[in-house]
């Protein structure tokens, strides 16, 4: 395996490149779909989960960002988001599935990740 | 997909239920394939963070760049296999106090998957079983 180290990527415009620094798209906090510098996923509570690091990251100047793909039921839920919980250099809270009717937390299938 | 799972809970929170801690296969392979700095690396950068939190000034903190590096440049500690791979886990993943202390009943357990309940009725008041 090799690894490429630059400063700076850019398009041939002279546009910034930007990619995530970790993410993951996960079900329920029992499984993982698909991740980038995630070393495991911690099911806290309903609807509430840590992502755990791989590498750590230098600084807690990130963005944490994330969507709810599916509701628990596997449907589509347009109504409900995602709140981001704790950011360490090595982890990140994240969960959500805020109900309109009662505000509670929910499983689905969530994906977050942080922009450095 | 990992045949293992952790299961634990934090004594500093009591009224937080059993958490799970799922691996990550990518980091699982890279576990294997012995691509992994010495723990000691982790602990580290953990330490100088939890130092920056007490002081008030997480906001700010950044890394030593040197100790940041290492987790890169650190000699690999080679090979693992996948339960060694769930033991250094356990260290690099799971706060500190959980499993370097004992308590009077055990704050964490490794578990097979599959003795994971499936289904998460009351998933807000699992324990862990004595």
């Amino acid at each position: 395996m090799s690894t490429i180290k630059v400063d700076t990527i850019q398009s041939t415009s002279g546009a910034g490149q930007y990619t995530a620094k970790a993410w993951i798209n996960q079900t329920n906090g029992t499984t993982i779909n698909a991740s980038a510098n995630i070393s495991s996923l911690v099911d806290n509570n309903v609807g509430r989960y840590t992502a755990n690091l791989s590498n750590a990251l230098t600084s807690i100047n990130v963005v944490c960002f994330g969507t709810r793909i599916l509701g628990a039921g596997g449907v589509s839920e347009d109504r409900q988001g995602i709140s981001c919980g704790l950011v360490t250099t090595s982890s990140f809270g994240h969960g959500g599935g805020h109900n309109q009717g009662n505000g509670a937390f929910e499983d689905g299938t969530y994906s977050a990740g942080l922009m450095e | 997909m990992s045949n293992y799972r952790v299961i634990f809970e934090d004594p500093e929170q009591p009224e937080q239920p059993a958490m799970v801690l799922v691996p990550s296969d990518n980091w699982l392979e890279e576990a294997k394939a012995g691509l992994l700095p010495p723990i000691s690396v982790y602990w580290a950068l953990q330490d100088d963070e939890q130092q920056a939190i007490a002081e008030g000034r997480h906001d700010t903190f950044e890394h030593d760049p040197a100790k940041h590096e290492a987790q890169w440049t650190a000699p690999r500690i080679g090979p693992l296999t996948e339960e060694e791979a769930i033991e250094y886990l356990v260290m690099k993943d799971i706060p500190r106090h959980i499993w370097s202390q004992e308590y009077n009943r055990p704050m964490f357990k490794i578990v097979k998957t599959e003795d994971v309940p499936s289904d998460r009725s009351f998933r807000n008041a699992w324990r862990i079983a004595a």
